[in-house]
Parts: C-alpha cells; structure tokens; sequence
C-alpha cells in the first residue's frame, strides 16, 4: 500500500506564497548590480574650482572622456599620465562615436597658466582625430 | 509498502536577515553614487570657423591684482564672487562697440584655476559669446 500524503483541503484560502517573490525580487537585484556600471573614482584626490552661481550646464554623460589635470601638472587618462595618456586619448577618441565631449577635471590650485598650457597641448594633441570639432568642458562645483 | 511522510507545513522564514541584507546593499550604493548633476564650464576651442563678428579681439588679463582689459582695471579678484563684479568690465566693453567682441583670456602666472573658471563663469553669464583662453 502507498500513503500518499493529503493534501490540504483549505488550499484555496492560503495566502499567496511570498518566497517565489523574493526569489524574483533577488534576481532582479543581482541583474542590476551585475549590469550596473559604477562611476569609477578619479585616480588622485582633485578640488573642483568652486564657482559662485548655482545656474550654469550640467553635464551630458553620453560619450565623455574624463581627463584629469592634478595640481602637480600632470594629465592623467585612464591610468596613463602625460604623453601616454594623450595618445590614449587620441585612441578612443578615433574610435568614440557621435560628438564626443571631453570632461577636464582640473584641480583648484592649479595655476591658471599651466591649466592653459595643459589644455592646448590636449587640444594639439587630439585636433585633427575626427572631422567634427571636439567639445571640451571644466568640471566645476557650483553653490 | 512505501510510506512517504506527510508534508510538514512551511515554516515562515524571518525577514529580519533579508531586510539587514537589503539595508547593506543601499548603504553600499549610498556611499559608490555619485550624488547630483556634475556641473560644468564649456571651453570654446577654435573650431576653424570665421567668427561672426568683425569686431577686434579685446584682451582680459586676469592677474592677482585684478582683471584688466586692454591693461585697464576693471574688477578685483576678492569681488569675482559678488554677482556685479564684471560689470564695470562689461560697461567699458559696450563703451568699445560691444560685447559681441572676442576676448582674448589671459591669465598671469600666479593666478588659480578656481579664478579663472569663476571669471569664465561670470562672462558666459554676462553675455560673452567668445571667449579665448591665451597662454601668457
């Protein structure tokens, strides 16, 4: 003989089961996190030129290259410093599609000179990578 | 004779791990995001094109003194941060012909960026259309 187990006669009254949802909700969480991509931090500690005026642009993240001028005078680009970052530039730019916009982070205490120097040897470096004209933008904090 | 045992009811599982964990994950995302709008300055850059004005350049000079067109004092580097502070600036440049004009930004040696970029930010709010940023 075979006992199968009974089954419960007040089924239909359960209250619907919620560990399948939980199940569902923690798949969806774990896509999200697999998928999400996270600002990576800027590779050295860098202080935003405070402005005074709380109008102004904001910034468009759609194909952005973030440069970064430390207060010693260095351009860093992806982990590269200097020359080797400017050629790295020049890479992805030759490849970035659409209008691509360079986002300079440049520290506060950097003389304003060498901020100029820094940023047309940049555009000399890169001037001539696409047919368009280059969009470059500050990163700036504002009030 | 196979005897299979009866289905012992499900037990409620406790929240409180589930809701511990999900407050680490947005602890955690708190602290990764990066919070509001980044702002930034846009940077004219040549672009090859004839610009649409016939007036001459004028050359600002921002120096730890001041800013100075055309080597005449016009504000003070302390005041960049009142909202008028350029309008003395932008007077003796309709006194010019207009401040359609093209400037010429020159930055001495000893200035900051912050300086720079609120100078920048105070013409671009004041209705200069091009600015050029010139080594020294």
């Amino acid at each position: 003989m075979i006992t199968l187990p009974r089954r419960s006669a007040q089924k239909s009254v359960r209250p619907e089961p919620i560990i399948p949802m939980i199940n569902v909700v923690f798949l969806l969480l774990i896509f999200f996190l697999i998928s999400a991509a996270i600002t990576p931090p800027p590779p050295v500690e860098i202080r935003l030129p405070q402005l005074h005026t709380s109008e102004g642009n904001a910034r468009q993240e759609m194909g952005s290259a973030d440069v970064y001028f430390t207060r010693a005078a260095d351009t860093l680009f992806e982990g590269q410093a200097n020359a080797a970052a400017l050629s790295a530039l020049l890479e992805r730019l030759q490849k970035a599609e659409g209008t691509p916009v360079i986002t300079l982070h440049a520290d506060a205490a950097l003389e304003a000179a060498e901020f100029v120097a820094l940023f047309q040897a940049l555009r000399d470096a890169v001037q001539g990578a696409r047919a368009e004209p280059l969009r470059f933008e500050l990163s700036v904090r504002r009030e | 004779m196979i005897a299979l045992p009866p289905l012992r009811r499900r037990t409620r599982i406790s929240l409180t791990p589930m809701i511990d964990v999900v407050f680490l994950l947005l602890i955690f995302f708190m602290l990764a995001a990066r919070l509001g709008p980044a702002a930034v300055l846009p940077l004219a850059t040549g672009s090859g094109a004839p610009m649409p004005t016939d007036l001459p350049p004028r050359l600002v000079e921002l120096r730890a003194e001041g800013v100075f067109l055309n080597g005449v004092p016009q504000a003070r580097l302390e005041d960049l941060a009142q909202p008028d502070a350029v309008q003395p600036l932008f007077a003796a440049l309709d006194t010019l012909g207009g401040r359609a004009a093209p400037l010429a930004l020159r930055p001495a040696a000893d200035v900051s960026l912050e300086a720079l970029a609120q100078l920048l930010d105070r013409l671009s709010q004041g209705g200069a259309a091009h600015v050029i940023l010139v080594s020294p």
